[in-house]
């Protein structure tokens, strides 16, 4: 019986107002790949910080190698072994590959002075190792995701720690780099390095890994074997810790024909300088209008410009057969258009405001008294009429934004533009960051918004949630529209769709 | 060009959109929202700092009255209500600035150069005009300010570190370097000396413009825009909010109210000279803001505290000269009171701090 | 060569063009541009910037700022003199004299006055690192107490120091027709270049700034590197202080004033980045030359100070607003 790499015995940690982790046991052995799984709080990053130093467990034990450690800061951590690419990026834009590698841990001649030579030598081995081709003297700004996340995994692997953690690195990788990367971690595998990958992407889990532990409210509810043959039903009972009746993803059970629908929005050779050209569809009332394609893909600026948040340079837009131009996003919105853009922390809400705020701040001008000033009672009917209809969950309507979880702000993001009744709502990967408890409403609350006859234009990187919701799709490459799938052919399933996008 | 640097990096990151922690108290009380109380929602307007300032005012008061009994007298809280309001009208303009996110520190030299340019009228046109003239230039060189920023899209930090200097540089330019003294403008010095119905007109005034402030920044669109703005600047943008015309015009505002300090004071010393925007004006005004709540982080601010802030702020500075606090000791203790409202009001988190 | 490469040449050596452009213009344009005495004024005012200029430059490279640089000037040495007659004074020796004329201690005061520079950096950067509060309001806070503070400890009178031996030697005394204070900044600021690209120091720095959440992964104490950061400012400010007092022989309140904003102004125009982890000393220096160039040129044609004021604005508007085009941003 192989000695455990890292094991975790009855590990518990709290912060203030929350038990982020209960006497949780976890094994890693040398070779093996653990994938961790859980919903957004449920513990798994806890866990990867504490093994990584970051910050101490409150009770329990930790061994390395059958020893009993204190992992109290990050370097202790790297004495023991431990190595960890972090969910967000830990690199210093302006500097080199090498200099990033080596941040911190700088390799000096016995007078002080820094050895270039070396650093240059090792970073080169390196990421040769990990199979990655790479210039180490170029600045990190130059480089693109997939050589970003190689320099990540360099300055992991760096000091050869036996044990890596690896949180959410595929996030913002297309199939075709999660493919080379995977290669790098059978690699690693080989090694003897024993690997803790956390990711959402639960078929990614079962493809690389040897087992899944399941996380639940800081505690391991389940461990998996994934030479069983399991499927992401058996990860997501767990996680969830009911019964999906069903395939989570066949929300929508009657399909549409295409039917004579009213136009909502008909774009006509619509092209930026760069990111996309030549982009011609229609968007009718009652339908849900997906793109698919790769990050990259122009997609999103497809979807910004559309929304006037960034210049379109050719093309045409007709909303309800009336041109428009819109080049600010309050254009954008008088032409009926509302956007739910992919970062809504940072672009969807004002996070130190409440819930009335936030809703209500499109719409201010149509909530008017007679003399101009804010109608607030009004104002309160409405709020609350959609925080009902949406369900957000919120004690009041004076809650802060910030203290609600990401479904219910995703919500309000999209009862702002409800209130204001727009007819073109564009949503950019609507459940990003939303558990699976709050996806699925989500998804219930775009097809009330298409049966109320209103338009949607979906983007999400994950083929199932368009297929879940869309009644058409449009597959993007490069900029371009390069086909369309509709809902009751043969090609509208994931595996074909994934064929069409990657062979573009 | 064409795509703008933070949608490139944002298509091709990921963002850290943070670990998401289940907020206990969200999830525990799945009731529907309740809904507002008050037609004003009073309550939501009275805050916990107003109360810190309050309570600071009593104690300073009371402390004051045992200290040093002079303060009691009429005259001297004559001045320290005219005091307040001077003062005030540059923490009025910081708060202004700091609501919409953003930071003014052109305030002194701002301040100084349009009274140059009002003073340059003396004895050429009435003094009414003089006024007039004075507080159009002060509003103008706030637009200069505001146009830098939000046209040439300048940090507020940097282009009210460059106008500072260009501001206070020109003042002496115009000026020669020479006071401008005014003993034959009586309108002019009504501002500063005159009283209506015994309350000094600084006062009047200021009331006047605070209360219209408050009117505009809870009962108006333009007022939720200025927090919303201040709270998240390109959510508001992308939410339709015109950013841009909100922060040119508090940035006029700023200006505008800066200069009617100094006018003020301006008035009660008959003269202006170009060394006078060096006083810490912005400083003061920017501490005064803090200490009344307002968040440098943008969003989050009340005028109903800015002025009490201002008041206490005053007659603390009062009770301290009358114990014996010298002049240079005064800038002393105006620079310290900033360090010391700022560690104790202002814990950045630095995440929220870009600009600064 | 085509167009482009003309372009990128040009840009990459912007800097030093414009020097070459600037002497060649005071040449042309003045009689008196090329005498030794001139010259030897030009590089004394680039040795006072130029501390000034690389203690702020250091500050800005991790994020923050440091505005008491100008206060400091005078304050170093003035509370510098204010101890050493205190400590000289306690052994019974007076060297403050009628008419406030200093008549010893030149040697406790320069070393005191160092210490004062070194500290008040160090104080500040450790209220801004222990508090996490901005650099910009608390530096700003003090330099109005500084400012005050010097009135108070003389009761605003200067102290002259021409009947005290030697003071004039740090700011007049020349090795082979340049001045010594020239030297000992070249000195001063090739350490510092070498430090920050050859030893830990520079690769610190650049991260704290750069991306100082991936410095604090990384294991580096951003803190203590900020607290560093300022110290450096504070002390170079200090010697910035005691050379320009030996050149007038007198230590003034108000001397100083408003010379932290041609520390910026020149970092700026050098290519440091008030956000941090962006630029060089090495540019920061040819900025250096650049403003005393051009003051130095304002000053023959006998301009007042207040346009060097106005000028400074002028450049810190047009270099953020150069710098606000470069970042393209959307809001």
């Amino acid at each position: 019986m192989l000695e455990a790499l890292l094991e975790l015995k009855k590990v518990s940690k709290s912060f203030p107002g929350v038990q982020a982790l209960k006497e949780v046991d976890f094994q890693l052995y040398p070779g093996e790949v653990v994938a961790l799984c859980g919903a957004n709080g449920a513990g798994k990053s806890t866990a990867a910080s504490i093994i990584a130093g970051i910050y101490p467990h409150d009770a329990g034990e930790i061994l390395i190698r059958g020893k009993p450690v204190q992992l109290t800061t990050p370097k202790v951590a790297e004495q023991h072994g431990v190595g960890i690419v972090y969910q967000e990026p830990t690199l210093v834009a302006r500097m080199t590959v090498v200099e990033n590698i080596f941040l911190g841990k700088e390799l000096t001649n016995k007078y002080g002075k820094l050895d270039f030579k070396k650093m240059k030598q090792e970073a080169e081995k390196t990421l040769e190792a990990l199979g990655f081709d790479l210039d180490v003297n170029r600045k990190v700004s130059t480089l693109t995701m997939v050589e970003r996340e190689a320099t990540e995994i360099a300055k992991a692997v760096l000091l050869n720690p036996h044990i890596l953690i690896l949180d959410e690195v595929t996030a913002p990788l297309n199939q075709k780099e999660v493919d080379h990367l995977f290669e790098v971690i059978r690699n690693l595998k080989k090694q003897n390095i024993g690997m803790i990958f956390i990711s959402h992407k639960l078929n990614e889990c079962i493809e690389i890994s040897d087992r899944v532990v399941v996380f639940r409210n800081g505690e391991n509810v389940a461990e998996l074997d994934c030479t069983k043959n399991i499927t992401e039903k058996d990860i997501i009972t767990p996680m969830l810790g009911i019964d999906i009746k069903g395939d989570l993803h066949d929300v929508v059970k009657e399909g549409h024909a295409a039917e004579e629908k009213e136009v909502l929005l008909h774009v006509d050779n619509f092209s930026d300088e760069e990111n996309f050209s030549g982009m011609s569809f229609t968007l009718h009332k009652n339908e849900v209008l997906g793109f698919a394609g790769l990050k990259g893909a122009g997609i999103t600026e497809l979807m910004f410009a559309l929304q006037g948040t960034i210049p379109h340079t050719g093309g045409k837009m007709y909303v309800h057969s009336k041109e428009v131009n819109p080049r600010t996003p309050y254009e954008g919105i008088k032409a009926g258009i509302g956007m739910v853009t992919h970062d809504r922390h940072k672009e969807g809400l004002a996070l130190s405001l409440d819930v009335k705020s936030n809703i209500s701040v499109s719409s201010l001008d149509m909530l008017l008294t007679k003399l101009g000033f804010v109608n607030e009672r009004k104002l309160d009917e409405r709020s609350e009429e959609y925080v009902r209809k949406l369900e957000i969950k919120t004690p009041s309507l004076y809650q802060l934004v910030a203290n609600l979880s990401g479904g219910n702000q995703q919500k309000i993001v999209i009862a702002k533009w409800l209130l204001r009744s727009l007819d073109i709502i564009i949503v950019d990967e609507p459940t990003r960051g939303v558990d699976i408890k709050a996806k699925s409403e989500i998804f219930k609350l775009l097809l009330e918004q298409k049966a109320e006859g209103k338009g949607v234009i979906a983007f999400s990187p994950e083929c199932r949630e368009l297929l879940s919701i869309c009644d058409r799709i449009l597959v993007v490459s490069q900029g371009k529209i390069v086909d369309e799938v509709l809902r009751g052919s043969p090609q509208f399933n994931e595996p074909s769709l994934l064929e069409i996008i990657h062979s573009a | 060009m064409c795509v703008p640097a933070p949608f490139q990096v944002r298509v091709r990151q990921t963002e850290g959109i943070p670990v998401e922690k289940e907020n206990p108290a969200a999830l525990q009380t799945l009731s529907p929202a309740s809904s507002g109380k008050s037609k004003l929602q009073l309550h939501r307007i009275v805050t916990s700092s107003q109360f810190i300032v309050l309570c600071l005012l009593i104690i300073v008061w009371i402390v004051g009255s045992i200290t040093a009994p002079a303060m009691l007298q009429r005259d001297n809280l004559i001045n320290v209500i005219r005091g307040s309001a001077i003062t005030g009208m540059f923490a009025l303009a910081a708060t202004l600035v700091l609501l919409v996110g953003e930071i003014d520190l052109s305030l002194g030299s701002t301040m100084v150069f349009a009274l140059i340019i009002g003073s340059k009228l003396y004895g050429v046109t009435s003094d009414i005009v003089m006024i007039i003239a004075t507080l159009v230039a002060g509003a103008l060189l706030g637009l200069f300010n505001g146009i830098v920023i939000t046209v040439f899209k300048v940090k507020s930090l940097m282009a009210t570190l460059g106008t500072m200097s260009l501001f206070g540089g020109l003042a002496y330019f115009l000026s020669s370097g020479k006071v401008a003294l005014f003993y034959q403008a009586p309108n002019y010095l009504w501002m500063g000396k005159g009283m209506i119905l015994g309350i000094p007109v600084p006062v009047v005034f200021s009331v006047v413009i605070f209360v219209v402030l408050f009117i505009f920044l809870h009962l108006t669109k333009f007022g939720k825009e200025v927090y919303f703005t201040g709270a998240n600047p390109l959510a508001a943008w992308m939410s339709g909010v015109n950013i841009k015309r909100i922060k040119l015009i508090i940035f006029v505002l700023a200006g505008l109210f800066a200069t009617l300090g100094g006018l003020f004071q301006s008035a009660l010393l008959n003269e202006v000279g170009p060394s006078y925007g060096a006083g810490g004006y912005e400083m003061t005004g920017l501490s005064i803001a803090i200490f009344g709540g307002t968040s440098m982080a943008g969003g989050k601010g009340s005028i109903l505290s800015t002025a009490l802030a201002a008041i206490t702020f005053q007659l603390l500075l009062n009770v301290l000269t009358l114990s014996g606090l010298g002049t240079y000791m005064e800038q002393v203790f105006k620079g310290l009171f900033l360090i010391i409202i700022v560690i104790s009001f202002q814990n950045l988190e630095r995440k929220r701090y870009a600009k600064l | 060569m085509n167009n482009k490469q003309v372009k990128q040449v040009l840009g990459d050596n912007m800097l030093l063009i414009i020097i070459i452009l600037l002497v060649a213009m005071g040449a042309l344009f003045t009689d008196s541009f090329l005498t030794l005495y001139n010259i030897k004024n030009l590089l004394y005012s680039m040795t006072v910037y130029g501390f000034l200029a690389l203690g702020q430059s250091m500050v800005m490279l991790v994020s923050e700022l440091n505005l008491t640089q100008g206060s400091l000037l005078s304050f170093a040495p003035t509370f510098a003199m204010f101890l050493t007659s205190k400590i000289l004074g306690l052994t019974g020796r007076n060297i403050l004299v009628g008419g406030n004329y200093i008549t010893g201690g030149l040697v406790l005061y320069m070393v005191l006055a160092i210490l004062v520079g070194m500290l008040v950096g160090f104080l500040m950067g450790i209220i801004i690192v222990k508090f996490n509060v901005s650099s910009l309001v608390v530096t700003l806070g003090m330099m109005y107490t500084l400012g005050g503070g010097v009135f108070f400890l003389f009761n605003g009178y200067s102290l002259y120091l021409n009947r005290l031996e030697g003071a004039k030697w740090l700011g007049t005394a020349e090795l082979f027709s340049i001045p010594v204070s020239f030297v000992l900044f070249a000195l001063v600021s090739g350490i510092l270049i070498w430090a920050m690209k050859y030893t830990k120091l520079g690769r610190r720095i650049y991260a704290t700034g750069g991306n100082e959440r991936a410095a604090t992964y990384a294991g580096i104490n951003t803190k203590k590197w900020k607290v560093i950061a300022f110290a450096i400012s504070g002390t170079l400010a200090s010697i910035a202080g005691l050379i320009y007092s030996s050149r007038v022989e007198s230590v003034d309140p108000v001397q100083g004033t408003g010379y932290q904003m041609f520390a910026l102004a020149i970092a700026v125009v050098g290519g440091v980045s008030m956000e941090g982890g962006r630029g060089t000393l090495v540019g920061t220096l040819m900025a250096t030359a650049i403003v005393a160039l051009i003051f130095n040129v304002m000053s023959l044609f006998n301009l007042f100070s207040w346009y060097q004021t106005m000028f400074i604005g002028a450049i810190i508007l047009i270099a953020a607003i150069q710098q606000a085009y470069n970042r393209k941003s959307l809001v």
